[in-house]
This record gives structure tokens, sequence and C-alpha cells, in this order.
């Protein structure tokens, strides 16, 4: 055997060398001979193995053979020195019992156990462990090996210590996962790419972010292409930026870019760099988002331009200094020195603008320093000091000086006021404050005036507010401000009548005319005062008693007018009532005393008659004296009950009057009554009727002189109004008062309006003036009569219709009666009353209509002067149908013309075709009624005159009467009144023109017999 | 609106007057309308008066009221205009003014045309 002398180290080793590698190749040598090899072939063979069994025992792999039962038989010098267990202490061993450990896989060792049960050979890494417990780890490769018959010999183990491998496989690991990790935390989205822009790695933050950034477009991830993520636009210049990387011409590729998402856009930085990667070139690309340091950006610009900009407009110069002196100064600053620009100003100290006049550079420099110690000791400190600019101007300055830190520098700041001008003005303010003291005095005197004025104002507007009806209108008379009154007395709110025309409570009242002289002398005067009649909201009328001045401003021109007002409504009601009354009374004088003369004359006429009668025995005739006394007799009675209504009434307004009470038969009273009445009514043709209710009591406690003083009146009125029909008296309970009697007079005359009864009971009235002619009488009867009904503790009251009749209730106290004072009924009320008052309204109605023959004015002339076509059409029709000649014209003065056409009068009243009859419409153009009447009366024309007017010329009817008429008809024109009329008329003056009324003036006494539906309105 | 008849519509003897009558109503109006044009309150008021009543006498009780009202307020105050939208209301109610057998008649000579 051949060793090989390189490798003998040492004798030992060697010796040990040399029996592991003849053990070894009599092991080899024994499979090869169990193997069936040649002796020849052997000892050839085992020349050719010797280099393998000394490359084995010499390997710095540890090589272990075992048997087939796992056991060691042998292991090199390598292992030992790996292990360091040496042969002889483990021969014999299980490897496993001395190198496994807790840290040894088990997996792998159960892996490497199936192999080796199984005869197959196992390769694989694991942890041992050495002698001395050290942890090593060992790539393992295991073979079996077989006897020449082919049985399993034992096994060989190569073991290869990769400790140091695996250590820096680890480092390696944590390495990349330090690398990952930190890519992966980095706010920066970061791709490896290659240089064909292949994406070799993104990391976390490149997935989250650009991935997602566009859903609209692919997420560009490992394994794609880089360019893919960008638009059209940014493409080639990214391409181009990165070529130029790749080609070593830039160092680094940066690019800002804008992204788009709504609401907000973002911006990003795109940095490229390069470095290699063993031989390859790698690109690793940065996309960050900056938006945000941008934006900061942007605002720290804005924010420094801001300042920049305050400090170039600030009027003060500011200079700011450094170690090296002035270094920066604004526009203000180098407009107070004079410098055109700030190179000439750059390096000086604060001290070098100041003056030295009058004192030495030093001491200027010590002042200035001075200055600069306070200014670092407090922060600031201001001074005057007198400056000079470059040019040598001087100016006393107002100096502050401030210090701050920037970065290392201590910087000055040194703000300076050019107060030459202050310095001027300071004079100047001190002359006018001296003025302005002076002029405050005046003025605090002129205040308290004002003060005194305005308070007298406020005390005067308070009356004024309190005590009248206040506005302001603007010069259009639109209202802009108003009281609590006059809103109180129009009714309308304050928020109504702000901003409409004062035209809002106009009446109606007052003519155009009447507001311009308004306006027109309150402009003139400065005031108006008058009375003016206003409408409220509610459509009342009220007076209102006003003063007008109008509102000028401080220029002189018209502003608007300022009004007071008193309400003089009720002054004027009062007035108007006033008026009324003593109307009245006038009325009633005159009428008392034509009624008194009337009987009179007729009774010193008759006595004179009787006088003459008396001294002329021959003419004496018994009937003439008989008519003499009793006409005289008839008057004096008349007379007696004039003067005793007079005595009446004067008792009652006086409180004279005295009532009595006693017990009286009501039976016996109504029957002495009626028996009294019904000649007055047979004479008249009525029927006069009494009914009792079987409640009344026959006797009851009352004054039966007054009640049957009332009964007269109010039963003689009633005949006295009836012309037609009846009169009808009944008697019932009142059904709320046990203690009141009811007694009815019901007639079927010609009634009232609404209006005349309300003035029924006044005193002085008849229902119309002109009833007082045509039915005389005092017009007290009434009025004494309601006085009367009030002290028997009742009262009267009147319901009626106009030509429909009036009912006339009386009800006084009766005292408490009992039971049996109750009287039977004598008559029974068969027909309730109203029923009855219609029935014989229209009993009246007919009768009048079979009363009117078929031509009942046949023959008969008339004159009517009429100018409105349609009535007169409607008048002809009527009248020449009823048989009538009419003579129709137009106007007033032609009626006179027609009527005078004869000449005088005599000569008029000869002509047999002259008419009987004049229609005069009252309204007429050119020549009216009243004025065609008096005329005609005046010329002595006695035949009757009938007024046409129309319903509303109520205060017309007197108009009439006084122009001479005889009559009114009012229109619509009723052709049965107006046929009926016509006939009576004719008739009436016919039985009557043996005397014709002269002078006519006199006014018209006709009594007229028919039921005309003359003027009673 | 509805036509306006005469309480006598109807009555024989009254049939020729009202006819003459209707007839005339717009001569009545035309009247109205001119003096309102030469603003001549005093005509305007005239011919109300004479309308008011004329119409009552007529029978056409209707008109007779607000012609009265008209009247009186045209008394008040002359100014026209103010009047104006009232007295064309009044016109209006005038156009009313009708006969029922005065209707038929009006008809028959238009149905001959056709």
């Amino acid at each position: 055997m051949l060793v090989d002398p390189a490798i003998v180290l040492s004798a030992s080793a060697m010796g040990i060398a040399l029996a592991v590698a003849i053990a070894f190749v009599v092991v080899l040598l024994t499979a090869l001979v169990v193997a069936r090899m040649h002796i020849v072939r052997l000892s050839k063979s085992n020349e050719e193995l010797r280099p393998f069994a000394d490359f084995i025992r010499d390997s710095h792999l540890a090589v272990i053979k075992t048997d087939a039962n796992r056991r060691i038989q042998w292991v090199n010098e390598a292992f030992t020195k790996s292990t360091g267990f040496t042969l002889e202490e483990i021969r014999g061993e299980n490897p496993s019992v001395h190198l496994q450990c807790n840290e040894t896989s088990q997996l792998t060792i159960a892996e490497m156990r199936r192999a080796l049960d199984t005869q197959k050979g196992f390769h694989g890494e694991l942890i041992n462990c050495d002698k001395n417990g050290r942890r090593r780890w060992v790539e393992l490769d295991i073979e079996p090996y077989f006897s020449g018959s082919g049985t399993l010999a034992g096994f060989t183990s190569l073991q290869r210590d990769i400790t140091d491998r695996k250590a820096i496989e680890a480092a390696l690991e944590e390495s990349q996962a330090l690398f990952n990790g930190a890519l992966n935390a980095s706010i920066v989205a970061v791709a490896i790419l290659d240089q064909s822009g292949n994406v070799l790695f993104v990391n976390s933050k490149w997935r989250r972010s650009l991935g997602e950034a566009d859903p609209s477009r692919k997420p560009i991830s490992v394994g794609g292409c880089y360019f893919d993520s960008f638009s059209e636009a940014m493409y080639d210049k990214i391409l181009n930026g990165i070529q130029r990387v790749v080609n070593g011409e830039l160092p680094v590729f940066e690019l800002e870019y804008q992204k788009s998402r709504a609401p907000t856009v973002k911006w990003h930085l795109l940095r490229i760099t390069r470095f290699s990667c063993q031989d390859s070139i790698r690109l690793m690309a940065t996309h960050e988002d900056i938006t945000e340091r941008k934006t900061a950006a942007e605002k720290l610009y804005y924010k420094k331009e801001k300042l920049r900009s305050v400090y170039n407009a600030c009027s003060d110069g500011i200079l700011l200094f450094d170690a090296t002196g002035l270094f920066d100064a604004n526009k203000s600053a180098m407009a107070i020195f004079g410098a055109n620009s700030i190179h000439a100003l750059l390096r000086k100290e604060l001290s070098d603008f100041a003056c030295v006049e009058g004192t030495t550079l030093q001491s200027v420099v010590e002042q200035f320093s001075q200055y600069m110690e306070q200014t670092t000791k407090f922060g600031e400190s201001r001074f005057e000091y007198l400056l000079q600019d470059l040019d040598g101007r001087q100016f006393p300055a107002e100096i502050r000086l401030s210090t701050f830190q920037h970065f290392d520098e201590r910087v000055t700041q040194a703000t300076i006021r050019d107060n030459t001008e202050r310095k001027a003005n300071e004079t100047r303010l001190q002359d006018m404050n001296r003025q302005l003291r002076e002029d405050l005095d005046v003025r605090m005197v002129a205040e308290k005036t004002i003060l005194e004025t305005t308070l007298y104002l406020d005390v005067y507007r308070k009356i004024v507010d309190h005590h009248a009806i206040v506005s302001e209108t603007n010069v259009y008379g639109n209202l802009i401000a108003v009281n609590d009154a006059f809103c109180q007395v129009s009714g309308y709110s304050r928020e109504e009548l702000i901003g409409r025309n004062h035209r809002i409570l106009s009446s109606g009242v007052h003519t155009p005319e009447m507001w311009r002289e308004m306006y027109r002398s309150t402009l003139r005067d400065g005031f108006w005062h008058g009375e003016i009649c206003n409408r409220a909201k509610n459509g009342d009328l009220f007076w209102v008693d006003t003063t007008i001045a109008p509102l000028f401003n401080d220029a002189g021109e018209l502003r608007g007018y300022f009004a007071i007002r008193a309400n003089i409504t009720s002054l004027k009601t009062a007035q108007s009532q006033a008026e009324a009354a003593s109307r009245s009374k006038s009325e009633f004088l005159a009428n008392m005393s034509h009624e008194i003369r009337t009987p009179m004359t007729a009774i010193l006429g008759y006595a004179d008659i009787l006088d003459e009668l008396g001294s002329c025995p021959d003419c004496q005739s018994s009937s003439q004296t008989k008519t003499a006394v009793e006409t005289i007799q008839r008057n004096g009675e008349h007379l007696l009950a004039i003067i005793n209504d007079i005595l009446d009434i004067s008792k009652i307004e006086a409180d004279k009057m005295t009532i009595e009470s006693l017990e009286v038969n009501l039976p016996v009273l109504m029957a002495d009554l009626l028996n009294t009445m019904q000649v007055r009514a047979q004479a008249k043709g009525l029927e006069l009727g009494f009914e009792t209710q079987p409640n009344v009591p026959r006797y009851i406690t009352t004054d039966p002189t007054r009640l049957r003083q009332i009964l007269v009146n109010l039963i003689g009125n009633a005949i006295k109004f009836t012309e037609f029909g009846s009169v009808r008296v009944s008697a019932r309970m009142s059904t709320t008062s046990s203690r009141s009697l009811l007694i009815d007079v019901i007639d079927s005359g010609i009634g009232m309006t609404v209006e005349q009864m309300s003035r029924l009971f006044g005193a002085f009235e008849q229902a119309d003036t002109s009833t007082t002619r045509r039915f005389g009488g005092t017009g007290l009867g009434l009025r004494i009569s309601k006085r009367l009904a009030e002290m028997l503790g009742g009262g009267i009251s009147v319901a009626a219709n106009e030509n429909r009749g009036s009912a006339f209730t009386l009800e006084i106290d009766i005292g408490e009666v009992g039971e049996l004072s109750r009287s039977q009924s004598t008559e029974v009320a068969a027909l309730d009353t109203a029923q009855r008052v219609a029935g014989e309204v229209n009993a009246v109605e007919t009768q009048a209509d079979l009363g009117l023959l078929k031509q009942p004015l046949l023959g008969m002339n008339i004159l009517l002067a009429e100018d409105g076509p349609d009535n007169q059409r409607l008048l002809l029709h009527h009248l020449r149908k009823a048989g009538a000649t009419v003579q129709l014209v137009q106007n007033g003065q032609l009626a006179v013309e027609a009527m005078m056409q004869g000449g005088d009068l005599a000569t008029v009243l000869k002509q047999s075709d002259q008419p009987d009859l004049v229609l005069m419409d009252m309204q007429m153009p050119i020549m009216d009624g009243y004025e065609a009447t008096r005329m005609l009366r005046c010329k002595g024309v006695a035949i009757p005159i009938i007024a046409l007017t129309a319903h509303a010329m109520d205060g017309d009817l007197q108009r009439c009467l006084d122009a001479g008429c005889n009559l009114r008809l009012t229109k619509p024109i009723d052709r049965t009144a107006l046929i009926e009329t016509c006939r009576s008329m004719r008739d009436g003056f016919a039985a009557s023109s043996v005397s014709p009324v002269v002078p006519p003036t006199d006014g018209p006494e006709m009594l007229v017999g028919a039921s005309g539906n003359f003027a009673v309105t | 609106m509805q036509p306006i008849y005469s309480e006598f519509d109807g009555d024989v003897e009254w049939q020729e007057l009202l006819h003459d009558f209707i007839d005339l109503v717009p001569q009545r109006i035309n009247s109205i309308r001119e003096a309102m044009t030469q603003l001549d309150a005093k005509r305007v008021r005239t011919v109300i008066h004479q309308m008011r009543g004329a119409c009552g006498s007529y029978g056409f009780h209707t008109i007779t009221k607000p012609a009265a009202a008209l009247e009186s307020a045209i008394e008040a105050n002359a100014s026209l205009e103010v009047h104006q939208a009232q007295i064309e209301v009044f016109i209006q109610l005038l156009q009313c003014i009708s006969s029922s057998d005065k209707q038929s008649h009006d008809v028959m000579p238009a149905m001959g045309e056709r």
C-alpha cells in the first residue's frame, strides 16, 4: 500500500489513518469478493480504489460507516474534528444517540428512518450537536451498501457542516425581510423595475394607492409593465426620463404631476433612480403624494408675498440689520432716506443715518449702542432722533427698535417714521384745539337749547297725540305716520294705513274743488283749517275739525303735510239735532198760529154775522142764526181742543201732569168711548169695532180720564187717516205680565214708512208736515198719548206699512187683579189681526178698481209738461186711454206759454178748450216745474196742478206745495193712482170752483177724497 | 246676465208701450255714452234720472234703485271718472231690459234669413 507522503503529518495520526484505510480497504475488498470479483481484477481494483479511500479518510467531510443495523463501524478524522467524538467513543453506537438533540427536526429524523428502513438512501439537512453540546447544521448524505450476495451490508454517511452557510442564509432572509418591511412600511409607493420597465417588485403602498388610484386603469403589479399606468401625455416624458437615467445621463429623474380625483386635486412626485443588481440595471420608481407639501408651499409663498407686500406697503420705513449691517429695507425706508435702490443703503449702520450736527460722531455711536443694549434687554425700544437722508435732509424721526432671531443671526429691526409733517400737524392741531374749545362752549349752549326745545316738543307731541287725531303724509298725500287716535277713529290698523293715500278715508261728501282749495290755501297761508267729513273702515261717516300744515325740509322743499284733527261727529250730530229741533219748534209755532187763527177767524166772522143778524130783524133767519152758532160752537170746541193739547203737553213737559188711580169698569168705558167715536167713523163710512179677549179683567185700576184721552186720540187718528175700510179696537192681556193690558187700534188707512214711524212720537211732529195741511191737528196728540201711556205704566208702540194701514198698541199697567174680575168675552176674535188688516186693504183696492169707469177722464183737458220721452209716451197712453184730451209740452216754459195762449187770465178762464188740469214734471230743462207752477199761479191760473216727482225727492214735497201745486204724484207712475187722482181733482175742483182759491200762493188747502197715491213720503 | 222683464210683461194692454220703450233703450244708452265722452256730467245725470223714472213707470223696478244711487252719486261728485265703473254696470243692466214676447219676435227674421 502506498501512502501519499504529503498526507503524512504525524506518526500516530498516520497509524490511525492507515489502520482505518486498511480496514476500509479490507471491507471494500471483502465487498468486492462478495461481489464476485476476480482476484486479478481485485488487485487491480485495489490499486484503483486506493485514492478514493485516501480521499475519504482525509476528506474534510465527516464520514460514518455503519453496519446494517446502523451501528457505527468507522468514522473519519473530519468527523472527530467536527463532532468531538473519536471512533473509540462511539463505535457500535447508533449515530443518532450522540448526535441528535432537542433542536433536531423530528420530522427530518422520521423521514430519514423511513428511507433507511426501506434500504434507501437519504439526503437532508438537520441540526446536530457535538460532544460539547454545540448545535451544528449539517447536510447529510446516507447511502446503503450491499454485500456480494446483495444483502444490506451497512450505510455510509457523509456529513458536511453547513452551520456557516445557514447563518448567512438566515442573515440574508432577515435582510430581505427588513428590505421588504422597510419598503412596505414606506408611505411612498415604490416599484422596482428592470430597464425595460417590467415591474419586479412593488411595495404595499403601491398596491394600495397606485393600483386603486384610478379604477379605470388596470393596476400595475409585479409582472406588469410600468408604463401602462400612465396616460399617453405622460408616457413620453417618463420614457425619456427613464432612458436618461438608464444611460447614466441623469442620476435621478423627477416629475411632479397632478392626479384629479373629484373633488380634490392631488399632487404626486415621481422619482426614478437606478441601481445595479449583479450585472443588471435596476430602477426604483417612487410615487409620493406631495399635495400637502405643495399646498403648504403655496401657502407659505402666499404668506411670504403678503408679508412682503405689507412690508412694502407700510408707510413707516423698516430697516433690517444683522451683524454685517443693513441687509434689507422696505420701499418706505428707501423713500425716507432718498435711496434709489437698496444698494445705496446696504451694510450701513443705523447710527450712520443720525444727524451729527451739534454733537460728535463718537457720542452718536455711543448713544445708539445704548439704544441697542436697551433693545436687547427689553426686546424693544422707542425714541425720537434727528436723522438725515442720503442727500443730507434732516428730519425728526420716531424710531422703534426690536430684535428677533433668524436662525443663527440676531436681526435688529428699526422702524422709522418721518415726523416732519406730524410735528407741523401738532402745532396746527394745538391751534385747532383751542379754536375747538371755544366753539365747543358755543355749541354747549346751543345743545342745551336744542335739548330744551326737544323736551318741549316731546311734551307738545304727547299732548297733541293724546288730544287729537294726528297724521303725517308725504307730498302725494300718502300716509307715513298716524297716531293711535287716528287708527281708532278710522277703524283701520296702522299697518293698513301706512303707505296708503289719505283718500282711503274719503267720504265723497266734499267736492274736488274743496280739496283743491284746501291744498292751495295750505301752501299759500302755511296752514288750512276746516271741517272734513271722512269715512271710517266700517263705512260710518265721521266729521273732523282739521288743521293741516305743510312740512318743508331744510332745503325749503315741500316734504309732506302734517295734520291734526278733532272728532266733531257728535258735535255735528248734536248740531243737526238741535237745528232739527229748532226747525220743529218753528214749524209747530207756525202750525199753531195757523190752527188757532183758522177757528178764531171763523168764530169772529160768524160772530159778526150774528151781530149783523141781530141788528137787522128783517133779515133774521133762524136757520142762518143756527148755522152761525153751530159754526162758532164747532170752531170754539176745536180751538179748545187745541188749547187743551197745548196745555197738556206743556204740563207734561213741565212734569205737572198728575195721574189718578181708580177702579174702572173697562167694558163700560170702552162702550161709552166707542159710542162717541162711532159718530165720526160713520161720518166717513168706516166700520168701527171693538172686541176683547176672555182673559181681560172687567175691572182694572188706572186713570180713566187719561186712558180715555189716549184712546180718543188713537181711534180719532185712525179714523182721520183712513178713507176706506175699518178701524178695529181690541183688548188683550200681555203674555209677559199679568198686570199689562194691551189695546190695539188697527186701521186700513194710509199707513207710514219706517222713517215716519221713528219720528212719530216727537214733539210737534206729524208723519209729514204736509199731513198737517191735509188732516189738520196740532201734531201733539200722539206725543201726549205716548207720555200719558208711560205715566199709566206702559207705552205705545206702532206697526205700519205705507198704504197698508197702521196698528197702534197701547199698553197700560192695570194693577193687581183678582180672578173674579176677569171678564167674559163679549166678542170673539175671529180673525187674526194681521189678516184682518191685509183683507181690508185688499177690499179697499178692489173697491177702488170697481170705482173706475172705463173712461173715467172722458171729456177732460189735461196739459202734460214732461221732458222724458218714455214717460211722455206712458202718460199719454194712460190718460188718452182713460178718455182725456192731452196736450203735451216739453218743458215748463212751454207749459206757461200754452196756458197763456189766450193772453190774460180772464180770457184764459173763458176759453172752454183750456186745460182742466196740469200734470207738471218738476224736473225739466229750460224751465223746471217749480218755476212754471209759480209763474202760472202768479198769473192767476187756479186750475189744479199736480206735481210729478221722483221718489228720492222727498224733501221736495213742501217745495211743490210752496210753488203752488195742489198735490204730488210720485214716479214711478201708477196708472190707477194717476187716473183716480186726475178724476178726483176734476170733481173736487168742480165742487169748489164756486170760490176759486185766491190768492193761490197761500197754499193748497184742498182735501182729496180719493185714495190717491199722493205724497206721504 | 238674465233678462229683466217688466211687471206688466205679458199684459196685452202694455205690449205696445213696452215694445216701444225697449226699442228705445239702446238710444238711451248711446246718449249716456255720448255724454260720457263729452264729460257732460249734467247730461249723464239727466238721462239716468229719466231712465230711473221711466223704468219704474214701465214696471222695470229692478232698475230704479241702482239708477237712484247712481244719480245721487253723480250729484254728489260730478267727476265722471269716479263713476265710470258704476255707469258701465248700469248700462249692462239697461241692456238686460227685455220682454218675453219681444224676444221671440226678434228671433223670427234671423231664422228666415237662413
